[in-house]
């Protein structure tokens, strides 16, 4: 049985479509993201399985049992909030505490439960201070706490990690990973950053405009994203793409105003019955080559350190993103390989991936 | 469903129970002599238009037919009226923002002092220091005048501006100004073109009160007046008749009274929904 | 030309000491990055270069000219604030028009109309004119921003961290912009932000800053690879930089965290040195190799699977040590693996001083 599911998930503001017909179905202990940029529904859906907002239309389930107007306090799930909103005049223990004060336990149960959690976090030292004298990643690690203390059926975060700095956000994707091994509880996340998502998740749901478009492993969406859109925003850079017009003769296909290129790879393509495609390939596949077949010029370089990402305008003004691993710096024109089995190809029309079963070579 | 309609009930007879006296002073005025004492009381009635005949000195032998005597100074009270509230609410909300910028974005010394001073006026019972006004008044020949009373106001609302727009200033991240500082405007400029703009909700929040405090002001509109400055509430109350005080004319005085006030409400609804919610600017 | 001196600041609010005598150079046209976590003094020194904040003590120069007594308005520079700070009841056009409307421009209407088609076309905003800052998102309101930033062609533009309130993808669209626009126009962009890869892939060059000091100063690939101190080693790269404790034995190192020793030999940055007993070995991620033919073995903790990229955690001798690696293969938490050590790109430190013992 699936410990939540969403059906037909419907929400709007006033004309404003927030959240179109969603359907979802999650698993017991599994790590669920919900990935999309701004504006996209994300919280909005998440917010309404938490019981913060009422769906216009549509039902949700927890544990086969109907909670779509059940108020949010007996839902049973935890809500972790992107600014903590731990409670400011209460000291960490009554913060973290203060759940199970409503549930009525006891005294030596609440301190045992508390402790429990406190010990797992690591964070005992500051059992008596108050939010003001805490750092933001150690606030984070309260908030997650008073979340954790209550053992709910479901936790829900909402961007929790995008108060904190880049390099403690690099720390705490790996904690909250951490974390989800060993205590396995089903968790619904909601983000904008891709990165989060790859990293943490068994299941990625991507959003945009308040519609699906695809769920899938960290894995599947990378390399066999649905739709441009998946394909885009999945992935740092993203894909890079570009417009292809067969021109009728063999696997010639014509790219930019005047240049051609041929490759086996190619030649399903011929047998669709259209004429113009997207070619989709990721950064990581493209290399700086001298028997590469297609021209270009950096206009830029990114160094991170352990890899230079470039900036590379092909003829007609599309550029390409191209990810290097070794340490000299390229500059100037230069021709491109791609690593043919890794690209994806897409209808121009509609933006689908094409996908076919003799992927073969 | 049902809770719906119980929610509508509470609603109505809690809005019957608040606007009943309104309906009733309104009512009244348009009453003839005998309805307004009739028992049972009367909400069913024949209309009539002569207390606000007698009120505006309109049609005055008419009206003595029926027993009022003597001309009605209203209008020229209620001009009184309308010079003094409208003037110190003027005053007190232009010094009061600019007091409130000052705490707001400069470093004060003594700020939190100043600031509960400022409030402590507001601690008094106007009683208290009726007699000294009186006495000050006297000595400096304010008693009587609109200049008088102006400045009463102006200084009884002065410390509630102050405190509610120093309130809304605060809301107004200084990054607004900053930003003009930079591009090349002076501090002035930037207040007037960036600051103003943001904060009118709070400003029309604030002249809201601060008229309708200076308007229906009674005590020391009685005591510190007399002849030309006397404001419309102390001579509403003592309009008198030929048998004794006169219900239909104070009624009709009092319901022309309150028209300016919900005018102007109204006309600054659109800012004052956003003003009286505070926190006008999310960032 | 526009490059900025700042000598010796110092600036106090109350008792905390948010600057001391901090000193850094901004060359005329370079795209300087100062990095440094929250609460290190970026936004306080860009206040300050801009006049909005005072120093106590030291000297601004912008183009060698000194600051002392200059309001904000005449300094000739450009702020981007972090929140945009965009004019909420002015629409988009009378936001950027609004600096050129002050006393010290008096520009001519049709003057402004024209500056301002220019730039919005750049910035790809044009139909965006009549809207007001409400109805934007995050990525318009920031290309507004940038757009009223732009519009007095200024010299000097002073960026306080404007890309952090947007979206990660956004984000890195904006860079690759950001990064066209500086060339496009020349001037000198003086960035603050707390985000090492946003610094890494912007600036020119790359000024670390904590506590209120400058730790650090250079080109990216050289704070990345040559850090002076541990504070920088740390800072930049993602993820942290593995330390090891090591002892120095005759001709041996023994890392004593992970159980393992390596002749001196292999590590030909520290021919010649003068070294205490105790040093610290740092290794980024990617110089930690997993190899079948490697000599230490670990155990896998945890896996980042990130598409091709993969950081992987592995245990050894309990100690956790971060690797990055690229390639196809998948592994699991609890395998066993081999590793290898880049022994001529690790990076040695000495524990009391917290600094580079290589410089």
């Amino acid at each position: 049985m699936e410990k939540v599911k969403v059906d037909n998930l419907y929400k709007s503001f006033g004309e404003v479509e927030a959240v179109k017909h969603i359907n979802l179905s999650i698993e017991e202990g599994q790590f669920v993201v919900i990935l999309g940029p701004s504006g996209c529904g994300k919280t909005t859906t998440l917010r309404m399985i938490a019981g913060l907002e009422q769906p216009t239309a549509g039902d949700i389930f927890v544990e086969g049992k109907k909670v779509t107007h059940l108020h949010a306090s007996k839902r049973d799930i935890a809500f972790v909030f992107q600014s903590f909103a731990l409670y400011p005049h209460m000291t960490v223990y009554q913060n973290i505490s203060f759940p199970l004060e409503a549930q009525r336990l006891s005294r030596p149960e609440i301190k045992e439960r508390v402790m429990n959690v406190v010990e797992f976090l690591g964070i005992e030292p500051l059992l008596s201070l108050k939010p003001k004298q805490l750092s933001s990643g150690d606030m984070q690690k309260v908030a997650l706490g008073r979340a954790m203390v209550r053992r709910p059926k479901v936790f829900l975060m909402d961007e929790p990690l995008s108060g904190l700095d880049a390099k403690l956000r690099e720390e705490m994707r790996a904690e909250l990973k951490r974390l989800h091994i060993e205590i396995n509880a089903t968790t619904i996340y909601v983000t904008h950053d891709q990165i989060e998502a790859m990293s943490m998740a068994d299941t990625i749901v991507v959003m945009n405009d308040g519609v699906i478009q695809q769920i899938g492993s960290p894995q599947q969406v990378y390399m066999e994203p649905e739709n441009i859109f998946v394909a885009n925003f999945i992935g740092s850079p993203g894909m890079n793409f570009l417009p292809l017009v067969y021109t009728g003769k063999n696997t010639l296909f014509r790219y930019g105003p005047d240049q051609e290129f041929s490759h086996p790879q190619l030649s399903f393509l011929t047998q669709i019955d259209q004429k113009e495609f997207i070619l989709g390939i990721r950064p990581e596949y493209v290399q700086i080559s001298p028997s590469g077949l297609m021209n270009g010029e950096i206009i830029s370089v990114e160094p991170l350190g352990y890899k230079n990402v470039y900036a590379v305008e092909l003829p007609g003004g599309i550029r390409f993103m191209v990810e290097d691993m070794r340490t000299e710096k390229y500059s100037g024109q230069v021709k491109l390989q791609i690593n043919w089995k890794k690209a994806c190809f897409f209808t121009k029309n509609d933006e689908l991936r094409i996908k076919w079963s003799q992927k073969n070579g | 469903m049902e809770k719906k309609v119980w929610k509508g009930i509470l609603i109505a007879v809690g809005l019957a129970f608040f606007l009943l006296p309104i309906y009733w002073i309104i009512a009244t005025s348009f009453k003839q002599w005998p309805d307004i004492f009739a028992i049972p009381p009367k909400f069913v009635f024949r209309g009539t238009l002569l207390n606000y005949m007698a009120l505006f000195n309109i049609r005055l032998e008419e009206v003595a037919k029926f027993g009022q005597v003597g001309k009605s100074l209203f209008l020229p009270r209620f001009m009184n009226s309308v010079v003094i509230a409208g003037v110190s609410t003027l005053l007190s909300i232009t010094l009061g923002t600019l007091t409130a910028y000052a705490f707001s974005r400069f470093k004060v010394k003594g700020e939190g002092d100043l600031l509960f001073f400022i409030l402590s006026t507001r601690m008094l019972p106007p009683i208290v220091v009726g007699i000294p006004f009186f006495v000050l008044y006297r000595a400096l020949s304010l008693l009587d005048t609109k200049i008088g009373l102006i400045l009463l106001y102006m200084t009884f609302n002065l410390s509630f501006s102050v405190w509610l727009m120093k309130g809304f200033l605060d809301e107004i991240p200084k990054e607004y100004e900053e930003a003009a500082l930079v591009d090349g405007y002076t501090r002035l400029e930037a207040f007037i073109k960036v600051i103003l703009p943001q904060a009118l909700s709070g400003i029309a929040a604030t002249a809201v009160f601060c008229l309708i405090t200076a308007w229906n002001e009674f005590f020391f509109a009685l005591i510190l007046t007399s002849e030309k400055a006397r404001t419309a509430p102390p001579s509403i109350a003592a309009i008198q008749g030929s048998s004794g005080t006169n219900w239909g004319q104070i009624a009709s005085g009092v319901t022309f009274f309150l028209i300016p006030v919900v005018v102007f409400t109204f006309l600054v609804k659109k800012y004052l929904a956003r003003g009286l919610t505070f926190g006008v600017i999310k960032h | 030309m526009a490059d900025v001196r700042l000598e010796n600041i110092v600036k106090y609010f109350g008792r905390l000491c948010a600057l001391r005598e901090m000193s850094l150079q901004v060359r005329d046209g370079e795209f300087l990055i100062l990095l440094g976590p929250t609460g290190a003094g970026k936004t306080t020194t860009l206040r300050i270069v801009s006049g909005l904040e005072i120093p106590d003590r030291g000297e601004i120069y912008i183009n060698k000219q000194s600051m002392k007594g200059v309001q904000p308005r005449d300094r000739n520079c450009a702020f981007v604030f972090q929140t945009y700070v965009l004019y909420p009841h002015m629409s988009v056009y009378d936001n950027i028009a609004f600096p050129l409307r002050s006393k010290v421009w008096k520009m001519d209407e049709n003057d402004i109309a024209q500056r301002i088609d220019r730039i919005t076309s750049i910035l790809k905003i044009t139909h965006l004119l009549k809207r007001k800052p409400a109805t934007l998102s995050g990525g318009e309101q920031q290309r507004v921003a940038l757009g009223r930033a732009m519009v007095r062609e200024p010299q000097l533009f002073l960026m306080d961290e404007p890309l952090s309130n947007l979206d990660a993808k956004l984000r890195e669209g904006m860079r690759v912009e950001l990064k066209s626009i500086h060339k496009k126009l020349g001037a000198t962009f003086f960035f603050v932000t707390h985000d090492h890869v946003e610094a890494m892939t912007l600036g020119d060059r790359i000024a670390v800053l904590n506590q209120g000091s400058i730790i650090q100063v250079g080109a990216p690939e050289e704070i990345y690879s040559y850090p002076s101190s541990l504070f920088v080693a740390k800072f930049v790269g993602n993820p942290e930089i593995n330390l090891i404790k090591c002892e120095v034995d005759n001709n041996s190192l023994q890392l004593k965290n992970i159980g393992v020793s390596f002749p001196i030999t292999l590590f030909p940055q520290l021919k010649n040195k003068n070294l205490p007993q105790q040093i610290l070995l740092g290794l980024r991620p990617e110089e930690i190799i997993l190899t079948p033919r490697g000599s230490m073995k670990g155990e896998i903790y945890l896996v980042e699977d990130l598409g091709v990229d993969k950081i992987i955690r592995v245990k050894m001798n309990g100690m956790v040590l971060r690797i990055r690696i690229a390639c196809e293969e998948y592994f699991h938490v609890g395998e066993t693996v081999m590793l290898d050590v880049d022994t001529t790109k690790a990076k040695f430190f000495d524990p009391i001083t917290e600094k580079s013992l290589e410089r």
